[in-house]
């Protein structure tokens, strides 16, 4: 059976409604599920169909199903499609031994966009994230996913960053027979292409 | 293929708690499925609908909660499997019948699947419906996984054909929108022909007889409860800390106790059964264990219904010296005891109490050595109306209108997407949020009030789903008593909060199938209701016709009508074109005194470019509904047609 | 204190904007809907004569406060620089002349409300080329809102004619100004109520001198005792005119007639009064005083305008139109005039004990800033036509 280098190994996914939090969650689990590990997902999202806060909890073990929930500062590794919500998610669910993978491109919160509030230097973000994690990642997803033909596969890119990370023990083809089984037609075709692209793009994981 | 569909014992699938709930109901042999969609319920008669053609089962979107379960009632009448769902509100709407049916019994297997929303992440209200079993006198099973969320509802309806009594089964948010590996069971044929015979008759009068013999099928239930394998310990044989836990809180105490590394001191009596209670196995286990510890979800009912059974002259020998849960506060919660969400820290928190462990050593998450560093406001992310929402274009109109209108106009609001008309989006403009439909009834009572003083102009929102659901009677009440308000009907044409089920107004079924598409405005009509319909994205159409409308004193109806731009872009794609800002033209700061599109529009989509001093759509998010195009004053938003990658 | 009014004061900066626009006018009602704030800005909307911020402007300072006539101002300062004399005295405001004046052309007069004096100069100025257009208040076409008013803005002679006739409630009409300016329109005449040529002139005091300054060849200024509020308006003549298009309203000599396009009904002045806007009883001027010209009834002889002489401009433009012989003028009677005066005196006598009087119990300070002598004109004296 697949070894997990902690069981269970605790990842969440943070971004914002309509950038695809749940799809991702799902693919890692299904890759998950393919080669023999459990795996439990935990969403939050509140009432809005978009541009609330999304978080998922993907827990996976080698043993018996664990609860929906991670526990305070024990996620391992943390998937961020947006700064603040991967600022915030880093501060509840975040040990110094956190791995973070990030874009970096800022979906605004309305108390921003009206001149309410402003939204934190980036450079400040990045920094605190580096200064109190194991190790960061940035990876400009949503560009590549234009690049591979669809902005919105944002979310496929970075999974596919995530399978290159070396942190989970599924193989690549596993996440990409999930796509197929999902996907049909050009669907299929995008997510492969965004999926491949965020595989090849986190250099700094494949040394 | 739909893992749903899979006709293959022993297959282990990822589901979602609520399709892990429609498979039990699947494999039951279930035959009449009714629902109204409410988060977190709404996945389990979707699921349900999706494989209706493969099993042969029927599945309805209700009208609202209580036809739902009236009709799964009239299903089992007739000897048929039946399940009705929703969600923590939905059980209110229903519980006329709920408390009615169940002192009469029904033949045919009848489960209530209720999801409640612990912590109200997507409700407003965190009502906990366990507290209905004992108010209605039916049996009650909460799931502590999804494993158990899928084989509880298939044991509910042979449960329910043996006492002849409905079951009701409690899920979670934490369950019903979670996913997790679940092992098929196999599927169930039930050949049955629905048949009513002359002899069967279902009425509770008189109420007390039958009252009794409810009471009698309760005991029974407790009797079958007794050696159900959904009532399980695991731990020491004599631990120092009994902790007694059901649903979620089951998922929490084991993780609590990994946690806190307590596994040796601590045992776990899981309860899957929890009303009424199974007593002999109560008694063995709480005999001998000097502390126990209740966690659970939301009230403390497991908790006070322990402590009421506790007090029976036979098992007071079996009361524990310290029974610890909510009520001694032991078990915390973010905002008190038995107020929101239980998670794995606050069980924690709870176990190492009992124990009395003094400072657990538990991961110190990283917010306590960041926040020394953060020297800027986290901006709150709060829910708003979607990039393209019809419901935006009407709470702007209606917002002009009520300040234009300048007599202080009230709106009155209740449950639906324009719920958000409470929050920065719908610029706080709803006064009133509570259940579907009481915007009617509040503006039918406040437009009376003139003889007191009262000249607020009142406008009552209502979403489409909703008027159908509960505003009916509302507006034939204003009728009737001549009540002066002005209500709005903000059709999307979509329950599009829970998902974009469809209802009587959108000519589609649950299955899929055509249906008579009901007139929102033949029904005003047919009330003697005077009713207009403008499309809110005609903001100065719509905005001369509310205020006119708002300035005659007596009942009206104006629908404003635009399909949600979700459900727009997931039937049609977007749009082909490109919603953009020419720098050129768009004065920035300059505008209005300052950014009028963006400060007082508010759309997700419509962003600030720090560099180029001026507006930006973002296109990621961007619907390309072009409403902006129409606001900018300056005409610097452009709508250009062209292809463009989606 | 500054000496100087900073808001009227085009040299100093505007340091109110849209929170005290709302809180010192709007919140008390008023706003005399004159419409001159609603283009300057996004924020500022109408609808059935109600002026209202749709949305908070956050601005700090702004011209939709400078400009609006009942925020501070000093009438001495607007007086100078709309040039006009100073000799006439208080009464009436600064005046070179008073005419009686009609037009010549028969078809104007038979639609006019009097003697179609405003018509026929508008008439004069577009056949003659001095403008482009002319902005005028006509009734609404909107079936909806049968009693309502409608900026016009004007540019041949039947569209001039359509807007003829006394409205007595207080349409907007300076909204559509800065949408005319940026249009193809360089030269207007623009026709007002008093509120309307103040808030005008403060708008032009404030800003560049070519825009809109230099755009406006002539402001000719209604007289104006008050405006009905829309909504009670509407509310007292829906049950008579039962949603048909209203035609003419009359006021002659204390009763009030309205007209449709099938009946005349005559309502109760006594009880129409009170529903005048808050506003107008606020207001000093009820002929308007800073206008190029100023156009009203006679009281005495209805096929009469009684039509004031007030600047250079204004008198310029008059010869022309009596020499090309499309207005006719007499000399206006001694004793007319006093009554003229007396009616002003009363009026502004009333608004200023008023104001004070408002002024200590509010704690806030009047709008109208006058010169001391001019205040201790109205308060101390008993006025011309006393008859004590």
């Amino acid at each position: 059976m697949t070894a997990l280098r902690k069981d269970p190994f605790n990842l969440i996914i943070a971004g914002v409604g309509g950038q695809g939090n749940i799809l991702a969650s799902q693919l890692v689990a299904q890759a998950a599920l393919a080669e023999g590990l459990n795996a439990t997902i935990g969403e939050t999202y509140g009432v809005s169909q978009r541009g609330g806060s999304v978080m998922s909890h993907v827990r996976l073990t080698a043993g018996t199903p664990v609860g929906p929930l991670i526990p305070q500062g024990e996620a391992d590794l943390l998937i961020g499609f947006e700064p603040i919500e991967t600022l915030q998610v880093a501060m509840d669910f975040g040990s110094p031994q956190l791995r973070v993978i990030l874009n970096p491109r800022p979906v605004y919160p309305i108390s921003v966009l009206s001149g309410d509030l402003a939204y934190p230097p980036m450079e400040r973000i990045l920094d605190l994230l580096r200064g109190h994690a194991a190790d960061l990642s940035t990876l400009p997803a949503t560009d590549i996913a234009r690049e591979a033909g669809e902005i919105r596969a944002m979310n496929v890119v970075m999974v596919g960053a995530l399978a290159s990370a070396g942190l989970l023990p599924m193989d690549k083809e596993s996440y990409l027979r999930v796509i197929r089984d999902q996907f049909r037609g050009r669907a299929r075709e995008i997510n492969q292409r965004a999926f491949e692209t965020g595989y090849e793009a986190l250099p700094s994981a494949h040394a | 293929m739909d893992p749903l569909e899979i006709d293959e014992p022993g297959r282990r699938v990822l589901l979602m708690g609520n399709e892990a709930i429609a498979r039990g109901a699947i494999e039951a042999g279930v035959r009449y499925c009714a629902a109204y969609p409410g988060s977190p319920s709404s996945e389990i008669l979707a699921s349900l609908a999706r494989t209706a053609p493969r099993f042969g089962h029927y599945a309805e979107w209700s009208t609202n909660e209580k036809v739902a379960l009236e009709g799964a009632c009239g299903a089992a009448y007739t000897g048929l499997r039946a399940m009705a769902t929703m969600k923590q509100n939905g059980v209110n709407v229903a519980s006329d019948i709920l408390t009615a049916m169940s002192l009469a019994g029904n033949p045919g297997g009848l489960v209530l699947v209720v999801c409640d929303d612990p912590g109200g992440i997507s409700s407003t209200n965190e009502v906990d419906t366990r507290n209905y079993a004992r108010l209605a006198d039916v049996p009650l099973l909460e799931p502590a996984t999804f494993q158990e969320a899928k084989d509880m509802v298939r044991w509910a309806f042979s449960l329910s054909e043996e006492l002849e009594l409905i079951c009701m089964v409690r899920s979670v948010t934490r369950i019903s929108h979670a996913r997790g590996v679940v092992e098929l069971g196999p599927i169930e044929k039930v050949a049955r022909t629905a048949v009513m015979k002359p002899e069967q008759r279902y009425g509770s009068l008189p109420p007390c007889p039958n009252h009794a013999e409810v009471k009698d099928k309760l005991r029974r239930a407790a009797e079958i409860y007794e050696s159900s394998p959904f009532n399980r310990y695991a731990g020491p044989e004599r631990p120092e800390l009994l902790v007694v836990t059901c649903g979620t809180g089951w998922w929490y105490s084991t993780e609590a106790i990994r946690m806190l590394g307590v596994a040796e001191r601590v045992g776990v009596l899981k309860l899957g059964t929890t009303w009424p209670l199974p007593e002999a196995l109560l008694k063995r286990h709480l005999e001998g264990a000097s502390s126990v510890l209740v966690i659970e979800e939301s009230d403390p009912v497991l908790e006070y219904n322990l402590k009421a059974l506790l007090s029976k002259e036979a098992l007071r020998a079996a009361a524990p010296s310290r029974l610890l849960g909510k009520v001694t506060g032991t078990v915390r919660g973010a905002y008190g005891p038995g107020v929101g969400e239980m998670n794995p820290n606050l069980a924690a928190d709870a176990v190492a109490r009992a124990l009395e462990i003094e400072a657990p050593s538990l991961p110190k998450p990283l917010r306590e050595s960041m926040q020394a560093e953060i020297d800027f406001e986290i901006p709150k992310r709060e829910v708003a109306f979607c990039p393209g929402c019809p419901h935006r274009a009407s709470y702007w109109v209606m917002k002009n209108v009520l300040r234009l209108d300048g007599r202080d106009g009230l709106l009155i609001g209740d449950i639906g997407c324009y719920t958000l008309g409470f929050g920065r989006t719908g610029y706080y403009l709803s006064r009133t949020m509570h259940c579907m439909g009481s915007a009617i009834g509040f503006s039918s009572g406040m437009a009376k009030l003139a003889g007191f003083g009262f000249s607020q102009p009142t406008i009552a929102v209502v979403g489409d789903s909703t008027f159908f659901h509960a505003c009916l009677p509302g507006l034939v009440n204003a009728r009737y008593n001549r009540s002066p308000f002005l209500c709005v009907v903000l059709d999307n044409s979509a329950t599009a909060m829970t998902g974009f089920q469809p209802h009587p107004g959108t000519g589609k079924t649950a299955l899929g199938e055509e249906a008579p598409r009901l007139s929102i405005e033949s029904l005003c009509a047919g009330m003697g209701i005077p009713v207009q319909i403008v499309d809110p994205f005609d903001v100065p159409a719509a905005t001369r016709l509310l205020y006119r409308a708002l300035q005659k004193n007596e009942l009206q109806v104006v629908v404003m009508r635009h399909k949600c731009a979700v459900l727009q872009g997931r039937e049609e794609g977007l749009p082909a074109r490109r919603v953009w800002v020419d720098a050129e033209k768009c004065i920035g700061e300059q505008c209005g005194c300052n950014r009028f599109c963006s400060a007082a529009f508010g759309c997700p989509a419509l962003i600030w470019d720090k560099e180029k001093e001026c507006a930006a759509i973002d296109e990621v998010i961007c619907s390309r509904c072009g409403l902006c195009a129409e606001l900018c004053p300056g005409g610097a938003i452009r709508i250009t047609e062209e292809e463009v990658q989606p | 204190m500054s000496s100087r009014d900073p808001v009227s004061d085009a040299s100093a900066p505007a340091e109110k904007g849209p929170r005290e626009l709302r809180e010192e006018v709007l919140d008390r009602g008023l706003c005399t809907g004159c419409g001159m704030c609603l283009d300057l800005c996004p924020y500022i909307e109408e609808m059935g004569e109600n002026i209202a911020f749709i949305s908070d402007c956050r601005g700090d300072q702004g011209r939709c406060y400078a400009v609006c006539p009942r925020t501070p101002t000093d009438l001495d300062a607007l007086r100078r620089f709309t040039r006009s004399d100073h000799r006439s005295g208080f009464l009436l405001g600064p005046y070179e002349s008073v005419w009686m004046a009609r037009a010549r052309d028969e078809e104007v007069r038979s639609r006019a409300q009097y003697g179609g004096t405003v018509t026929a100069l508008a008439l004069f100025a577009i056949e003659t080329g001095r403008i482009d257009a002319a902005l005028l208040t006509a009734w609404s076409q909107d079936p909806d809102e049968p009693y309502a008013t409608m900026p016009l803005v004007a540019r041949s002679r039947d569209e001039v004619l359509s807007a003829s006739g006394s409205k007595y409630t207080a349409g907007p009409t300076l909204k559509a100004l800065d949408g005319i300016l940026r249009g193809d329109a360089r030269k207007v005449l623009v026709v007002g109520r008093p509120c309307q040529v103040l808030a005008l002139r403060k708008r032009m005091r404030i800003e560049d001198p070519t825009f809109p300054g230099e755009r406006i060849a002539l402001v000719v200024g209604l007289f104006c005792m008050w405006s009905l509020s829309y909504r009670d308006f509407e509310g007292m003549i829906e049950p008579l005119a039962g949603g048909r298009r209203l035609k003419r309203i009359d006021v002659p000599r204390g009763r009030f007639i309205v007209e449709t396009d099938r009946e005349a009904f005559e309502l109760d002045h006594d009880s129409v009064r009170p529903h005048a806007r808050q506003a107008c009883r606020t207001c000093f001027d009820f002929t308007s005083e800073l206008a190029d010209l100023s156009v009203g009834s006679t009281e005495w002889k209805d096929d009469w305008n009684t039509l004031i002489v007030r600047t250079g401009a204004g008198r310029d433009f008059l010869e022309e139109a009596v020499q090309k012989d499309r207005i006719e003028i007499e000399p206006f009677p001694k004793d007319r005039l006093r009554l003229l005066e007396e009616a002003s005196f009363n009026k502004k006598k009333r608004v200023l004990e008023q104001l004070e009087q408002q002024a200590k119990t509010t704690g806030m300070e009047a709008y109208l800033r006058l010169s001391r002598e001019e205040k201790e004109f109205f308060l101390s004296a008993h006025g011309p036509g006393s008859e004590e």
